[in-house]
Parts: structure tokens; sequence; C-alpha cells
């Protein structure tokens, strides 16, 4: 494998080598190199130039339907890496770049409720967290400050936190129907956090409404590590290497990480040597390499003596149910995926048949594509009528998008497919996903209660998509942290229990996946992480 | 392909009706779907291919047996009627939806007044403990004051 490569001359060495640029690698490259530390980054992926967000193109729809697609295999960027998903009924979301999959995000933030750290404890099922909600608490605040958050202080569904850095979204003429519903349902509803701003923070400037954050923000009113993150990581020291492909992190002879080895854009292979090596490559690409990392001294993959790296894949099996309303709504105005979150559905009922519990957060409409081809299960058909049923459904139509918990399962995974492999020789990933059956009992009481709200929201007509198949951007689990050494891949602290020096950071170290998107809570976690590695927490 | 053989299946697929136009009388820019969209290059191919004497009943059967050729040949015929000016014209005459791109001018959501508060705004803590005694301290004290303005330093001292 090594004959034939052109190597740089000599090698670099940085005291902690982070692979992976996105939400989790950046907080902690920023936190880690304010504490004095020696910090590079490598990141198989490049800037995005400022406008390269497609939204000022007329065909930025078609845009988001190819080289802007969350799925990287529809995309097919040089940066990105293969991840075969015909075994799995969710399509894989993500991007390679500096801010990661932030980058093509919708800036829901909502948090972990602390019972989510518990769920063995109060549910008897998954994993309990090493940790809590409270050793999280102060670290999901100061990712707030530097990422700029949007809403409300003061929500009685969760924990205090302090108020938020701009005033929320605005709810809309959809979201104002359905806000009405709740009340009269009783349900519990908060307008929810959002990495993105209404009003001017940081320098940077507040959302217009253009709809699509999704495809990026050329604004920079979200949030997207890039633009966060990035440039205070950099003004701190770190170094950043882009068009970096890792194809495997390097032991030394007691099994100990050493280093990363990498080959840039030009084909020209390079070492980097590290005291400490943190991956931070997401929930299918931190066990991809991990598993591609086998070595003598681990021969089932690097920090995989439990077996665990690659399991317990957890990604929310997510519903959609749209409601569509007589009257014109303008939809499409206002960032698309969240205004309002109910979790008057989110803990255990015992009265159900199943335990655990979803979110339903409102989502406005689509642009006029994605409307003609029946996004979101609208039902629209080619020919006579369409035109007529596109101007009953354009600008009428908000969805509910339920949530559900997903609970770790062994055979939901990340495994190596030597099939297909990437410019650095590392085979693709292969997601294996199914639906759990908790986790499906939940969905059918999830659209129940979406279409019922909706109904009430004075929607005539409700269509439900069971298990939007995009949606494979939530990354859980596949390298999990426990106190267990023989059940889990990390400690509290995010270290390998196999290898000390050997971190990781990101979605993977979940113990459970909560209810809610995810990515505060992976910010947190990597915060928390550097400062356990610096000593300062 | 040449546009003479996809018409009327462009005219099937997406027939003008006074208000709308027809798919075949525009002048989409279906070579550069094509370039963004590799595999509807194909698609168009078998398209073109298909009897026109009947293109409704021939494109049904393509979407029945093979619907992947089928999808690609809608999407970029989609993509390039729903980006085409005369429809983006129609869009905003018939739906109020601009006829431009979303960005640089962003989109207004209507307000008429400022958003309601949720109803319980100021209530009682209505998360679950979780067995540790810090989430037992926080929820008395969040009870005993609700609209209190929590700061960082405080959130602090919570950690164990």
């Amino acid at each position: 494998m090594l004959e034939g490569r052109r190597w740089s001359a000599g090698l670099s060495v940085a005291h902690a080598l982070v692979i992976g640029a996105g939400a989790s690698g950046a907080a902690f490259a920023w936190r880690l190199a304010g504490h004095g530390w020696d910090v590079t980054c490598l990141e198989r992926g490049h800037w995005q130039p400022d406008l390269s967000t497609p939204q000022s193109a007329r065909d930025w729809e078609v845009r988001r339907l190819t080289d802007r697609s969350p799925n990287p295999n529809v995309r097919r960027s040089p940066a990105d890496y293969p991840v075969l998903d015909d075994t799995s009924i969710i399509k894989p979301a993500i991007f390679n770049g500096v801010g990661g999959s932030t980058v093509l995000w919708s800036a829901h933030a909502p948090r972990f409720r602390p019972s989510d750290f518990r769920v063995r404890s109060l549910d008897g099922v998954g994993r309990d967290w090493p940790i809590t909600y409270w050793d999280l608490a102060a670290y999901y605040e100061v990712n707030d400050e530097v990422v700029g958050v949007s809403g409300r202080h003061g929500d009685p569904g969760n924990p205090p936190r302090t108020p938020r850095q701009t005033p929320p979204v605005p709810l809309g003429p959809a979201g104002r129907r359905v806000v009405a519903a709740l009340e009269r349902l009783g349900w519990d509803w908060w307008p929810t956090d959002g990495q993105l701003l209404t009003e001017p923070y940081g320098g940077r400037l507040p959302c217009n409404g253009c709809g699509p954050c999704e495809m990026g923000c050329q604004r920079g009113a979200r949030a997207s590590a890039d633009n966060t993150y990035w440039p205070r990581a950099i003004a701190a020291g770190a170094r950043l290497i882009t068009g970096a492909t890792v194809s495997r992190i390097v032991t030394d002879g007691r099994g100990m990480a050493a280093g990363a080895e990498w080959v840039d854009d030009a084909g020209e292979w390079h070492r980097t040597d590290a005291d400490v090596v943190v991956l931070a490559a997401n929930g299918i690409g931190t066990p991809r390499l991990l598993l591609a990392s086998a070595s003598p001294q681990h021969p089932n993959g690097l920090a995989n003596s439990s077996g665990q790296v690659g399991r317990n894949l957890m990604l929310h099996p997510i519903a959609g149910v749209s409601g569509i309303w007589d009257e014109p709504l303008a939809s499409w105005a206002g960032n698309d995926a969240f205004c309002l979150l109910t979790q008057h559905f989110y803990e255990t009922d015992l009265q159900r048949d199943f335990v655990r519990g979803y979110e339903m957060q409102l989502t406005r409409g689509q642009g006029p594509l994605i409307t003609a081809l029946g996004g979101f299960g609208l039902g629209i058909s080619w020919g006579a009528g369409h035109h007529t049923r596109f101007e009953e459904l354009f600008g009428h139509v908000a969805t509910a998008a339920v949530t559900c918990e997903d609970l770790p399962h062994p055979d939901n995974r990340i495994t190596l497919d030597d099939s297909v492999r990437d410019r650095a020789g590392v085979p693709a990933a292969r997601m294996h996903y199914q639906v759990e059956d908790n986790a499906a009992r939940m969905l059918d009481h999830g659209i129940a209660s979406a279409e019922r709200l909706l109904r009430e929201a004075g929607a005539k007509e409700t269509r439900v998509t069971r298990v939007l198949p995009g949606a494979g951007f939530h990354l859980m689990g596949t390298a999990r942290m426990g106190a267990d050494a023989a059940d889990s891949v990390v400690d509290a602290d995010c270290r390998a229990h196999d290898v000390a020096n050997l971190l990781v950071i990101d979605g993977s170290v979940f113990a459970s996946a909560a209810a809610v998107n995810p990515t505060p809570t992976i910010q947190a976690v990597a915060l928390r992480a550097a400062d356990r590695l610096a000593g300062a927490a | 392909m040449s546009d003479v053989s996809l018409a009327p299946f462009l005219a099937a697929l997406l027939p003008g009706d006074g208000r709308w136009p027809s798919a075949a009388d525009l002048d989409l820019a279906l070579a550069a779907m094509v370039s963004a969209v590799p595999e509807s290059a194909s698609a168009l191919e078998v398209v073109a291919g298909l009897p026109a004497g009947d293109p409704v009943a021939a494109l049904e059967g393509l979407a029945e047996r093979d619907p992947a050729t089928f999808g690609a040949f809608q999407v970029a015929v989609y993509g390039a009627y729903y980006s085409h000016p005369r429809v983006l014209a129609v869009i905003e005459e018939r739906c109020g939806y601009p006829a431009r791109a979303p960005q640089p001018r962003g989109h207004v959501v209507p307000l008429v007044d400022p958003d309601p508060l949720p109803t319980c705004l100021g209530g009682q803590p209505r998360w679950r403990p979780d067995g540790t005694q810090i989430a037992d301290t926080v929820r008395a004290t969040q009870a005993a004051d609700p609209d209190r303005m929590w700061s960082r330093e405080e959130i602090e001292q919570w950690r164990p």
C-alpha cells in the first residue's frame, strides 16, 4: 500500500491533531488552542467561498438537487468519500469542508434534556451517559455565545438558560395558526432556539428570510463552524490544513496514537505526528477511520476491543406531516426548517406503547421546484391538472417534522466496504440502518399527533411521509461513551478506553440520541473534552 | 435527441392551460440540466425514442416500468421549466412569489403584530428530573422564580 507514494520531506509535529473541521473539531480546536495547546486540524475539504451559495441564481433549486445536495452520493464533490447506503432506509446528509456539515444545515438548535442522559436509569432502555446534563450546561452557554442563538429564554420545558443572543425567528402565518392550535389542544410549545441570527451579532448580518438555510448562508446569518469557531480558533493559534484526506491514524509500538497519514490534493503524502489525536469526522467518518486504522495491536480497528466501533448508529427517524391550507400563507418566506417546537410528547408515558418520545418542529414551505416535484409527500401529478394542484400547494403548506428518539441497536451500524475506496485508498463507509420497533411505534403516534395538530390549525388536507429518506444528518452513537470499556469506546472525557491519547469528540460518542437535533450537544461535548484534556475542568 | 422529438412528451408532462405555458412552448435549458444532472442525458434519449402517438400513455408506461429513468426525465424538465423566466413570472402573478432568486433580497415574513408568547411562559418547570441533586435544586429555584434571568456564571455553578 505504501509503495509508489510520494512523501513530503520531514515530519511535522503538533501537540494535538484534530481530524475534521466541522462542528466539533472547530469548537475543540478553538477551546484547546485557548488553553495554550499547539493544535493542527486536518480537513479533507476546503473553505467555501463567501458567495458560493447558489441562492442568488435562478436555478437555485436545481443546485439543491445536484451539486449542493446534502447527500454526498448525489453531490459527488472531490472532497467527499463514498457512503454506500442501499442497506439503509435513511440516506446520508453530510458535507466535507471547513465547517463540515454545518455548511449545509438548517441550524435548528434545541438542547438535550437532563433525562436524555439517563435513559437506562429512568426508562430501562439504551445506555446512560457517564456524564449528565449538568456537566454540559455551562458549555452549552459558551457555545451559544460563540455561534449566536435566536430564541427566547424562560422555557419551563427545559432547565434555565441565559437570555438568547437575538430574538426568535418569526412564526409567520402558518406558525401562528399552529400556535393557536397548540394552545387550544393544551400542548406545550416554545419559539425554539436556532443558530440563526435575527439581529446583527458578532459582526454578522441577520437573516433576511430567503428560505433554504441548508444550502449555505451567504449572509453569514446562519451559524456554521467556518464563520463562528474557525476565525476564533485561527486567531488563537490553531492551524487548519485543508485538502488533507486522512488515510489512517498511525500507532506506535505500544499501540498508542502517534499521528496520522494523509494525502493532499496534489497526491503528495504526509505524516503528521502528535501527542494526542482527536477524531471529529462525524458519526460516519469517525468509525470509518477507526476501522480503517487496524494494526497488529488493534486488529479489529483502532479503539475497538469492545467491538462497538461503528455499532449503535442512531439517526432519528423523522416523519414529515404536511398541512395544506386553503388560504395563501407565503410559506416560502423565512428560514425553512423551524419556527417553533413542541415537546409535549417528549418523555416516557406508560400509557403509550413505546418508551421515550418525540418532538415536533414546524417547518415552512418549499420553493417552486421542490413543490412541483411533490417533496414532503405533497402528492402532485404531472400532466393535466398539474398546475391547478401546484397553485393549491405552493405557499399554502407547512410541515410538522416529527423527530423520534432512536435507541441504540447493534445492527444499525457503519462498516467498511472495500468495493469502493476514496482518494486516500480508504474503503467506503457502508450504512446499515432500519427503524427499530420502539421508534416505529413512536412514528405512528407522532404522525397521528401531527395530523391532529395541523387539522386543528385549519389545514384542509394532510400528507404524510412516514420516514423522510434524506434525513441522515443526525449521526450518533458509533463510538459511544461509557464507563464500561467492554461496552463502549470512549470514557466520560471522550478518551478511547483502549488508546489513552486518542479522543473522539463528535456525535459518535453519544450514548443516547434524545429526540432533538444534536449539534449544540455535539459542540458542548467537544468544548468540555478540550477543557478536560487541558486539565481546565 | 432533438427538441422536436421531445416536444410531444414535454407537452404531455407539463401542458399549458392558458395561464401556464406548456413546457413544449418554452426554450428550456435542457442542455444545462444535462450538465447538472448527468443521469438526465440518457433519460432524455429514452423519452425521445418513445412512440409519440400517445405521449401520455408512453410516459405512463415508462414511469411504471422504469421509474428511475422517468424520474430523471422529470427532474430535468421540471428543473428547466420552474427556473424559466416566463414560468417564474406566472408564479409571481398567480401565487405572489417574487420572480427572482431568494438572495440577495430575501423574503419578508408577513407580520401584522408581534408573535404571541406561549401561555406556559412563567409556568412551573415541566422538564423531567434526572435523579440528580442538582436537578432538584435547579427545579426548585426555577419554580420559585420562573421569569428569572439566569447568568452564565450562575449556570457554571451547576457543574458537578
